[in-house]
């Protein structure tokens, strides 16, 4: 698996929430990703991988001037970052947000909370498939 | 004769799409059961005409979205619906007759039936509590039920009865 993640790619973390995305930057750490950026809101993120080589995007759903689902929407226009894989973090119990993500082409999902375990899982799927792809 | 006019063409192209989307399909892929599910919504509105295949496509639908959702417990059994749902539907295109006789169609409903789909490809039947004769459909019996007529030796013969009755 590990030859499968290059841990040395740049990851963006997208929320509007500062302890959120500390969260998050942490578990990434953990996980072995050391190149972290963060943006507070899908605006912002998208003018971030339109001038930064981003490898993957973790982006909760709620936010304002651009949601989530925005942003992937946006990113899946662009042909030059169509490609480009998207982990959406949605709240508990939201089914319509994860199948209207799932539907504008997001690569997979987490709930949250969520462990370092379970977003290792995920970010492990989607490299593995596009490896597979 | 088949048909081969452009709309038809359309849709044959839409369900080979969707029929090499199903076949690559594995559990845990998000991205190709989303679009697996943003095509079969495609299709179906390209088919709207033929409403016999409506309970398949909700078939189609909830278990893709289950798949999604992490609701299946057997999730090859999930994968093997949806394929098998497809080539149904390719099926559809040939013969234009529904539901196609033999054992794809057999082996459909079984797999339906194992995931627990209320319409297992099925043309909705009304619920059963239409079809069982209520109380309330015989006025007349109610009448002799109230009035303690013949046939109703228990019934309630004024109106105090059937206020203590109610708060029995």
């Amino acid at each position: 698996m590990d030859k499968i993640i290059d841990y040395r790619m740049k990851v963006l973390v997208v929320d509007d929430f500062a302890t959120m995305r500390k969260i998050v930057r942490n578990i990434l750490k953990q996980i072995g990703f050391e190149d972290i950026t963060e943006a507070e809101d899908g605006s912002v993120a998208l003018r971030l991988i339109k001038s930064e080589p981003v490898g993957l995007v973790v982006s909760d759903w709620n936010m304002p001037n651009m949601s989530g689902l925005d942003l992937l929407k946006e990113i899946r226009k662009n042909p030059q970052t169509a490609s480009l894989p998207v982990l959406m973090v949605t709240a508990e119990g939201l089914k319509e947000n994860v199948m209207e993500a799932v539907k504008a082409g997001v690569n997979n999902y987490v709930v949250k909370p969520f462990t370092a375990e379970v977003l290792q899982e995920k970010i492990e799927t989607i490299f593995k498939k596009q490896a597979g792809a | 004769m088949a048909d081969r006019s452009p709309g038809s063409q359309h849709l044959s192209t839409l369900l080979e799409q969707l029929a090499l989307k199903v076949v690559m399909l594995e559990e845990d892929d998000v991205q190709g059961l989303g679009g697996f599910l943003t095509q079969l919504e495609e299709l179906q509105a390209q088919v709207s005409q033929a409403q016999e295949l409506a309970p398949l496509f909700q078939d189609l639908n909830e278990v893709g979205q289950r798949l999604v959702l992490q609701e299946v417990d057997q999730v090859a059994q999930g994968l093997e619906l949806l394929n098998q749902g497809v080539a149904l539907l390719q099926r559809w295109t040939r013969d234009q007759e529904w539901p196609p006789p033999g054992e794809a169609w057999e082996h459909y409903q079984q797999l339906a039936r194992e995931l627990g789909l209320a319409e297992g490809g099925k043309a909705p039947t009304p619920p059963p509590e239409t079809l069982v004769p209520q109380v309330w459909d015989a006025p007349e019996l109610v009448a002799k039920l109230l009035a303690g007529g013949p046939g109703t030796p228990g019934g309630y013969r004024n109106s105090s009865d059937l206020s203590g009755a109610a708060s029995r």
